[in-house]
């Protein structure tokens, strides 16, 4: 049987990928400006706290005024509140400013898809022609009187148009992988993000309605209808009752609109609201070391050289993007250090050779369990964290050898279940149909064993 | 990441996929058959989880068991670099292949392929 897509061609076909809705249009640039706001309010609500609990700290003498006091005022009532909010208002600043980041990596990693697709498409359409010449061309030169096997022979597509099928059905393989792991990491940094905004939702009514301003001001221009959509969702629940003088019912239209109008009508929220917008204190730009305190404090972001000494200089795109992601759970660089050390996909047999399929598992394991993992030193398992709880990863290997290879890679999974605490299946470069048939096989071992990548 | 080499239909001998890398290039480079070569270079290049001797054409199954028998602990001693954390028991491991192969019994898990006990 000849490989191909069809209509009696050799090659794939027409290679279609698609992002999701909404990624190719998300503005990484008014994230980023979004999160820096964000940053500048979790700072300022932090000095209050700060000023409260020591009044003659050098904060205390910047932050006087109506705006301060309401702040104040809410602290003095629950003072580790006025300091979650801080963490809260700053984990939404993080999670944006790395939501920019990882939507940036998607972006490049789903454009680099939609190329290779477009190229494996039109060289597919060229090989089918040029088969399709060779086969009329051959037969054309055959006698009247050639049997059916020379018939057939001639009919046979050469070596080298096989070999040019097999090469253009592994790109097509490898764009809609791309296309896959472009959406997933998309996916990730959204569910990222709005945890983050989730956690801004248990603290002060002004902070929340501050923090929902902020993010619908900000974001709407840069999400689709259903991205707006989703966090207007996510958020009524947080304006919900919470407000300052009244609530909203469920149904209620949280637009700019009616914040606008809430605004209106609590001329002191709208004065703290701008106050925290504009760092300035009852419109007075607010005293000069509370301000280089909080810059000094801003958003934290890492750069790609502060990554690129800390990673392996990979240029592989999928490797970038979960590198960013991983960068994106911690502003420490001593844990982002280990998250993303090299050793994790380095082979101890070769001289620390760089294995980067099992370097990008280790990253989704990272990713997937919110841990950290160091290379074990049991030659016969994969990693482990720090209280000694190991794992043995199986897959990431090209969808197209799945079905030859089903047998070892149920027999991996299953030897290693009885060596390693837990079996994490990489299946990111399986497509959704193979997803489906391995997660049916795993359901046998439970939580020990679990997908990643997807 | 974990893989395994499948000597008989359910016998298995698994390891961590940088050892078995480690096994296949060895007798890559051992073998004057250059598509088995071919072969065993492609399953580590695609990271792929495992090779199935049964699923090899006779004489290249052959090959293999004759090389994991009388050559490769030596070849993989030689290839495994002096520095090598464990390279006493790595190499343990690695011999425990050719004893798979000879048939030492294996570790029988209930519902789950055989494996060879772990080294003591």
């Amino acid at each position: 049987m000849l490989p191909g897509g069809g209509s009696g061609g050799l090659g794939p076909g027409p290679v279609l990928v698609t992002p999701d809705p909404g990624l190719m249009e998300a503005d990484p640039g008014v994230m980023i400006a979004a999160s820096s706001t964000f940053g500048s309010a979790a700072h300022q609500i932090y000095s209050v706290a700060t000023a409260t609990s020591d009044a003659a700290g050098k904060l205390a003498a910047g932050w006087t005024g109506k705006g301060v006091q309401g702040f104040k005022d809410a602290a003095s009532n629950t003072n580790w509140y006025s300091s979650s909010a801080a963490d809260g208002l700053m984990g939404a600043s993080l999670a944006l400013s790395a939501l920019a980041r990882s939507i940036t990596a998607a972006q490049a990693l789903a454009r680099a898809a939609m190329t290779l697709a477009e190229q494996t498409t039109q060289a597919s359409a060229a090989l089918d022609t040029a088969y399709a010449n060779s086969q009329a061309s051959a037969v054309a030169a055959l006698p009247a009187s050639a049997t059916a096997a020379q018939v057939e022979q001639a009919m046979a597509p050469t070596s080298g148009q096989l070999a040019d099928a097999q090469t253009l059905s592994g790109d097509a393989t490898r764009a809609s992988a791309m296309m896959n792991e472009a959406n997933s990491q998309a996916r990730i940094a959204w569910r990222g993000a709005a945890s983050a905004f989730d956690a801004v939702t248990a603290q002060s009514p002004s902070v929340q309605l501050a923090a929902l301003n902020i993010r619908v001001k900000n974001l709407g221009a840069s999400m689709d209808a259903a991205a707006v959509e989703s966090m207007l969702l996510m958020t009524s629940g947080m304006a919900y009752g919470s407000v300052l003088g009244g609530g909203y019912d469920d149904d209620d239209d949280l637009s700019p609109g009616v914040l606008a109008a809430a605004e209106e009508a609590d001329p002191a929220l709208a004065a703290d609201l701008e106050d925290e917008e504009k760092m300035t204190v009852d419109g007075v730009q607010m005293d000069g070391a509370v301000a280089a305190d909080i810059e000094g404090n801003g958003t934290t972001a890492w750069t790609d050289a502060e990554i690129a000494a800390l990673s392996p200089a990979s240029a592989d795109p999928v490797t970038a993007g979960l590198i960013s992601q991983v960068a994106a759970t911690t502003d420490d660089p001593e844990m982002l250090a280990n998250l993303i050390s090299p050793s994790l996909g380095e082979d101890p047999a070769h001289g620390g050779e760089f294995s980067e399929s099992e370097y990008q598992t280790a990253l989704r394991v990272e990713l997937d369990r919110g841990i950290v993992l160091q290379r074990s030193q049991d030659p016969q398992l994969d990693w482990n964290t720090e209280d000694g709880t190991t794992y043995d990863a199986v897959g990431n290997f090209p969808g197209r050898y799945l079905s030859s290879q089903w047998t070892n890679f149920t027999n991996a999974i299953a030897s290693h279940v009885g060596k390693a605490d837990y079996v994490p299946v990489d299946v990111s470069q399986f497509s959704p149909e193979q997803i489906e048939m391995v997660e049916q096989y795993v359901k046998q071992y439970g939580s020990q064993v679990f997908l990643v990548g997807r | 990441m974990a893989a395994v080499i499948e000597v008989a239909p359910g016998v298995v001998w698994s390891s961590s996929s940088w050892m078995f890398r480690l096994v296949l290039r060895s007798i890559a480079a051992e073998t004057t058959d250059k598509d088995l070569a071919a072969n065993l270079t492609e399953i580590v290049d695609a990271n792929l989880p495992g090779l199935s001797l049964p699923d090899l054409p006779d004489a290249q199954r052959s090959e293999v068991e004759q090389i994991i028998r009388d050559r490769l602990v030596a070849r993989a001693t030689q290839d495994l670099p002096e520095t090598t954390e464990n390279r006493a028991e790595i190499v343990d491991y690695i011999r425990g292949l050719a004893e798979v192969l000879d048939g030492r019994p294996l570790e029988q898990v209930p519902g789950q392929a055989p494996r060879r006990p772990d080294p003591e």
